[in-house]
């Protein structure tokens, strides 16, 4: 740890400075505007480095922590501290802000400055909710993230906007409830304190098997809602269709993450004997949560084929996937044998496959808001043939879409194989289910890039300029990481498993 | 040295395709032709020399000696020069361990030096040198050339015991692949620079781009030792493929045609991912159990050890897929065959090839008839000793392998007899003759299949270049728009000519010898005992395909080079950079044939020189049940086989060539059908109606309907407007509900007041009373 | 005297003002006429309270003058409570013209 450098809060701290720096900047300024948050963002992006390269794997467990005095009298502190996982997330996070300002640098020109100040803001209460670790915190945090987030789609979107930021944030805000609630239940249960690490050391066994069922499958609807997961979804693609670029690539690249990282975090380790409880002798939450994901997998990817709008059609794409790395997480306690190394090989894949979609999703929500800038529309049939007047449009876009079908080589490619492997070790009709994503993918994927980049141009599509400086800024390293992360995979798989590690043997035993 | 070329193999062709890609369009035509060319060839020369290093084994002499020399022989040279060695020694499929005594001496200088210390009389050394094959046993070691080159790049990735190692392995099947993909991958991109020529130059380097790119990932494809980084190429041409096929992009139908190359290809992937979890889940079973080490992989050395320790121990308890270690072995090998149909367009995944016929005639003839489609058959050789003993309630895979590979060459043969777009008739080829190819590999003649799938890369090749040439000039791909090219175009005339009767199987050309050499082998296991009229069904389809082979590809010369010409405009020959690589293929084609030699064809003298190809990689095969039948036996009906084929080839060539498609096409029945045989024309033009009945009438539809309707009633109208909504709406109700309170009016306001002031003391009277009454009826369980 | 004595006579008539006064309140239109009912309710309470008054007589230190001396406050605040009820009523009939309970404009605050 840098010495005496509090890195974790300077994280958290810079983006929220920077909201009150920008008031100073004058509102018919964007350019200052802009320039400055992108600094602001890579300035935070440069401080979460350090986080991610001094972690100690050998170590493990939770570093660069710090406690401070809040509600003592009520047992909650401002605790914040990283593992493996968390560090991957915030790095995720500060990697995709400043992508996020380069792809609104020409979309976005009313209220430029309240746009950027909800940036950072949002960015400061994402990395709050990775690092907290302390339940009040984390609630806090995932609470506040809701606002900007509102905003963005509410005040910046499309046409129906109001609707579906009001649909975002009731349906989110529901489950945030639901938790609470849990969460209320748990403070009460481990002894009057929100702490994570004391909550970790109490639970599982101050909470009987049925009580488990009850407040995880309370914490299940609320990051359920998050992820989502089929049939909690539908507030999805209305966000993505009518939030702004910059808003589409934090929603889908950070944000969704968190209900993945609410599950590990939370419902994982807490609560192993309420997954595994049959409820009237029908099903356990883990087989539940599992199905539903693997139908999630096959159920997006129907729905994107059959849609019309480019927006909607990656965002059911992101149910898909995001079904397998939710069942993946949960397979292993389906199993009455259970294989511990297989639970932790899912769970990896699956903490993976979330920083992989990340990047590959972000990217196409990029490419469609440059397609937007040009054109104005996201309808798969207004656009046609745009790689003869845009080529490397068009080549980026064969990249993002075959990253995203998890082609050999990008980072999909590795977390799919690890979840695939680690489901199929315990629970092989889930898997092969949750494989035919691999070929539902493709025909949804390649048909809307065949139709949309390739084939021959018509109308209007013909003028379309090709990628701008600012644009390629922001969509070469998103692609590169996209690789790095697909060839090099061992670092970041490294420090994932000493997290991991404890979390599977939490069951196995 | 030479393990660290095998990268460099793979780099070349990477780094041709980095510089074309980010260099090329600016640097314009002949930057690319440089780099795009030399990319391959330089592969080739690194091969080439590769392949000259493994060549060395056949060289190692071989001998026995019986114990008491041995002794005598260690004892003279104990310490740093003799050692004994425990090697695993495969054959007849299984894999046994001898003990042999390895002296570090070239074998002349050994043999002196024991004659002259008296170890050993010159009589016992003849009768050593002539011991029976099987019975042979290394003693003098001398230089000894590995069988096979490894090189480990590093670790990709491992969680837990499971790891994945950039591990390459380069043994007599691969360097086969290598030499092919690179010697006649060079000769395409030759071509190209002529077939393209007239594009701009960004077409141009985009194309070159793409081929490389190609070349390379075909060959980390073939190099991979790891089960995962070969499927790691296996997608990567996949997605070559798809980009290759849809490279006019211009046109909707060619990026349509990809995306159905691709998609059809990923069904077969998806088999493939499954087999290979299945093998995972029995390495890790291995690892863990007693005699593992904790580390599994799907190194091939890996999977090795697996079959080799069998059903034992570590098997037992866990999961009980179906019979234990044996039967996920047959259900992974059987997965693995399912993703072998995608890549290698067997039934029933075939239908992506003759669509993939959108593509440049270059990308048809390196893709998908040499390199890309023979990927499945390469699998299945690499992978013998897995499935040599798979079964699938109680079905042998290698069976099912070969029911499909005969089944697909029937049906495609027949189906290239109805076509009219010359690279069609040569698409439906393809798929015949990887029919063969599977039906070899399913009657364990791995060799056989190898040596086909080395020729018939030299002549589809031929074939496909052949005819980009013809379309090149004749603006058109249909072959009743040609005709009479013979003389206009006489070195692609010439050319094909040899590529076609090769196809045919015409005897002494290259194609006779590897189709027989399959058949025979075919026709042996036919004699073995379970299940022989299978393979002697098999064996009768095999050679009535022959002969529809010989049909298509005489009705294919004639029409497109006989007769008078019935297009427009003036076809003239093709450029030399586009012939040259024809006559040189077409060279392949005949020299091809003395790879697989058969011995009673050689004289005595040269019999060293017999059935080198197959017998080249038979330590390296698992090796089949016709393996141990009697020798004379075979003989008999490998000459059987020869005679029958000859006859066949000669006599349907014959019947083709010279009668039935003699006549201009318009005098000929089949060309201008009616009644009966337009309809059975029809039939075979749509090959069997498959494509249209299971994708275009039922897959796609049926997939696009679900999704529609699941979306517009389920998602979008029960789900979001139903339930979500919808609770949104029960909210506003139960507003506009108690809103009615709020009159304005002070009456009912009053009215309220009253209400309250009677029904609150009520309740706070009977409260208690109330409540004691509530808990008892619930804790009583609904009685009083 | 057995049957009705002469305290539950008075809290018969006391109940019997009460539910005149309840009556009024509910069903009559003109708000003069409701808020003399609203008078009539309060002193049937009054009523009710200084029979009890007579009857607990016997309880030490003026417990009993307790119900007197509530009626006398209740009276007191009645009337302030009468003064102020008029004047809104006045101004009511400012805007609205009318001493109807059911006057369109009456009805402004409805939602």
């Amino acid at each position: 740890m840098v010495e005496g450098i509090p890195l974790l809060e300077v994280t958290i701290l810079i983006p929220l400075l920077g909201v009150l720096l920008l008031a100073w900047i004058p509102e018919d300024d964007p350019e200052a505007t802009r320039a400055a948050t992108l600094a602001l963002s890579l300035m935070t992006f440069l401080a979460s480095l350090p986080l991610y390269f001094m972690y100690d794997v050998d170590a493990g467990g939770f570093q660069f922590a710090r406690v401070y005095n809040w509600l003592s009298p009520i047992g909650a502190q401002f605790s914040l501290g990283v593992d493996g996982i968390s560090v991957l997330l915030i790095v995720l996070t500060t990697f995709l802000v400043p992508i996020s300002v380069l792809a609104s640098w020409k979309g976005i020109d009313k209220r430029v400055k309240s746009f950027h100040a909800a940036l950072l803001l949002m960015e400061a209460t994402m990395i709050g909710v990775f690092a907290a670790r302390d339940l009040l915190l984390f609630f806090l945090f995932f609470e506040v993230q809701l606002v900007p987030m509102f905003l963005f789609i509410g005040v910046w979107g499309g046409e129906d906007r109001v609707r579906a930021a009001l649909k975002f944030f009731l349906y989110t805000a529901v489950g945030s409830l639901l938790m609470l609630a849990g969460i209320a239940y748990v403070y009460v249960k481990a002894g009057h304190t929100f702490d994570m690490v004391a909550i970790s050391a109490a639970l599982p066994g101050a909470l009987s098997s049925t009580e488990q069922f009850w407040v995880c499958l309370a914490f299940l609807i609320a990051f359920g809602i998050k992820v989502p997961v089929f049939p909690v979804h539908t507030w999805l693609p209305h966000a993505h269709v009518q939030a702004p670029t910059a808003g589409s690539v934090i929603l889908a690249a950070v944000m969704l993450k968190m209900g993945g990282y609410g599950f590990v975090r939370f419902c994982l380790p807490w609560f192993p004997d309420g997954l595994v409880e049959e409820a009237g002798g029908l099903f356990s939450l883990a087989s539940l949560m599992t199905w539903l994901g693997v139908g999630g997998v096959v159920y997006g990817a129907l729905m994107a084929i059959a849609q019309t709008d480019l927006k909607k059609l990656i965002a059911y794409s992101s149910i898909s996937h995001l079904g397998l790395v939710v069942a993946a997480l949960f397979a292993g306690f389906t199993n009455p044998n259970f294989v511990e190394g297989g639970h932790a090989r899912a769970i990896t894949g699956s903490v993976y496959q979330m920083v992989g979609h990340g990047l590959s999703t972000g990217a196409l929500f990029f490419l469609v808001g440059c397609i937007y800038d040009r054109r104005h529309t996201k309808k798969i049939a207004e656009l046609s043939g745009l790689a003869k007047p845009a080529p490397m449009l068009a080549t980026c876009f064969v990249i993002a879409a075959l990253a995203s079908v998890a082609l050999p080589g990008t980072a999909g490619f590795v977390g799919e194989i690890l979840m695939l492997l680690g489901m199929f070790e315990n629970n092989v009709g889930a898997a092969a289910v949750g494989a035919t994503g691999m070929v539902l993918g493709a025909v949804y994927m390649l048909w809307a890039v065949q139709r949309v980049i390739f084939g021959p141009t018509e109308g209007a599509n013909r003028e379309v300029k090709d990628l701008e400086a600012v644009e390629l800024w922001g969509l070469v390293p998103l692609l590169a990481a996209i690789f790095v992360l697909g060839l090099v995979p061992g670092p970041f798989l490294a420090r994932m498993e000493p997290a991991i590690t404890n979390l599977a043997a939490l069951y196995g035993g | 040295m030479n393990t660290s070329m095998i990268p460099l193999l793979i780099l070349v062709p990477f780094l041709g395709f980095l510089l074309n890609a980010f260099f090329g369009r600016r640097l314009g035509k002949s930057f690319v032709t440089c780099v795009g060319v030399s990319a391959p060839l330089i592969a080739f020369v690194m091969g080439a020399a590769l392949f000259s290093n493994l060549r060395e084994i056949d060289s190692r002499p071989v001998v026995q000696l019986d114990a008491d020399i041995q002794r005598r022989v260690y004892d003279a040279y104990s310490g740093e020069l003799a050692r004994y060695e425990l090697v695993t020694v495969h054959a007849h499929g299984h894999a046994s361990q001898r003990q042999i005594l390895r002296v570090d001496l070239p074998y002349e200088s050994f043999v002196q030096d024991a004659l002259a210390k008296n170890l050993i009389t010159q009589a016992e050394l003849d009768d050593a040198e002539h011991a029976e094959p099987s019975e042979r046993v290394i003693v003098a070691a001398g230089e000894v050339a590995p069988a096979a080159f490894t090189f480990t790049l590093g670790n990709w990735f491992s969680v837990g015991g499971f790891e994945v190692n950039f591990a390459f392995l380069l043994d007599r099947i691969s360097i086969l692949l290598v030499l092919v993909i690179t010697g006649i991958g060079s000769l395409i991109h030759i071509y190209s620079t002529g077939y393209m020529g007239d594009r701009s130059a960004g077409t141009f380097a985009r194309f070159f781009t793409y081929l490389n790119l190609f070349i390379a990932a075909m060959l980390v494809l073939v190099l991979g030792k790891d089960l995962l980084l070969m499927f790691v190429g296996w997608e990567g041409v996949g997605m070559c493929s798809y980009l290759l096929i849809g490279f006019d992009y211009d046109d909707k139908a060619n990026a349509a045609c990809g995306t159905k190359a691709f998609v059809v290809n990923r069904i077969g992937d998806l088999g493939f991912v499954l087999g290979m979890l299945c093998l995972v889940v029995l390495g890790r079973q291995a690892a863990l159990g007693e005699l593992g080490d904790g580390v599994f992989s799907l190194d091939v050395d890996f999977l090795r050890t697996l079959v080799d320790h069998g059903g034992s121990a570590a098997a037992a308890g866990e999961h009980g897929h179906g019979g234990g270690a044996a039967g996920m072995i047959g259900v992974a090998c059987l997965l693995l065959f399912v993703g072998a149909t995608g890549k290698s367009a067997q039934i029933p995944l075939h239908i992506w090839l003759p669509d993939a016929m959108a593509g440049p005639t270059p990308v048809s003839a390196l893709i998908h008839a040499a390199t890309m489609v023979t990927a499945g058959i390469y699998m299945i050789t690499r992978l013998s000793f897995l499935f040599i003993d798979a079964q699938v309630f109680g079905i042998p895979v290698l069976g099912i392998v070969a029911v499909i590979g005969a089944t697909t060459a029937f049906c495609a043969g027949a189906a290239a007899l109805a076509q009219d777009d010359i690279k069609r008739v040569l698409a439906y080829s393809t798929v015949s003759q990887l029919g063969y190819m599977f039906l070899g590999v399913g009657a364990a003649a791995f060799g056989a299949s190898m040596f086909h799938l080395v020729t018939h890369a030299f002549f589809k090749a031929l074939l496909f270049l052949g005819a980009g040439s013809v379309i090149h000039a004749c603006h058109s791909q249909s072959m009743s728009k040609m005709g009479g090219l013979k003389d206009s175009m006489p070195w692609t005339f010439k050319t094909m000519f040899v590529g076609a009767f090769a196809l045919a199987g015409f005897p002494l050309l290259s194609g006779f010898f590897s189709k027989d050499l399959i058949l025979f082998q075919v026709l042996a296991r036919s004699n073995v005992e379970g299940a022989s009229w299978v393979w002697a069904l098999l064996y009768g389809m095999g050679v009535f395909t022959a002969a529809l082979t010989a049909l298509y590809s005489m009705r294919l010369i004639r029409m497109t080079f006989y007769g008078s010409y019935r297009g427009s405009g003036h076809p003239h020959e093709s450029p030399w950079v586009m012939t040259v690589p024809l006559q040189v293929l077409a060279l392949g084609a005949v020299l091809a044939s003395l790879l697989g030699w058969p011995k009673f064809f050689l004289p005595a003298s040269l019999a060293s020189w017999a059935d080198m190809l197959p017998h080249s990689l038979h330590a390296v095969v698992a090796a089949g049940p016709t393996a141990l039948m009697d020798h004379d036996y075979l003989v008999s009906l490998e000459v059987t086989g020869i005679v029958i084929g000859a006859v066949v080839a000669v006599g349907f060539c014959a019947l083709g060539f010279a009668w039935l498609w003699s006549l201009p096409p318009s005098e000929i029945a089949w060309e201008r059908p009616v009644g009966w045989m337009r309809r059975l024309r029809d039939f075979l033009f749509r090959a069997w109606m498959y494509d249209e009945i299971v994708n275009k009438r039922g897959a796609q539809p049926a997939v696009k309907q679900l999704s529609h309707w699941l979306w517009r009633w389920f998602d979008d109208a029960t789900l979001d407007q139903g339930l979500v909504d919808g609770m949104g709406r029960v909210g506003v109700e139960l507003s506009h509900m108690a809103r009615a309170t709020q009159t304005g009016r002070a009456t009912s306001y009053l009215r309220m007041f009253a209400l309250g002031a009677v029904v609150l003391p009520l309740l706070a009277i009977l409260a208690t009373p109330l409540f004691t009454l509530l808990t008892a009826w619930f804790a009583g369980g609904g009685t009083h | 005297m057995n049957g009705l004595t002469t305290p539950d006579l008075v809290q018969m008539v006391a109940a019997a003002l009460f539910s005149v006064g309840v009556f009024g309140v509910l069903s009559r239109r003109n708000l003069l006429i409701v808020l003399m009912s609203i008078e009539l309710m309060l002193n049937g309470a009054n009523l009710s309270l200084v029979g009890f008054s007579r009857e607990m007589a016997h309880l030490p230190r003026g417990a009993a003058e307790g119900g007197q001396v509530m009626v006398l406050m209740a009276m007191a605040v009645a009337a302030a409570e009468v003064a102020i009820g008029l004047s809104i009523l006045i101004a009511l009939f400012r805007h609205v013209r009318s001493v109807d309970v059911d006057a369109p404009r009456a009805t402004l605050l409805r939602n």
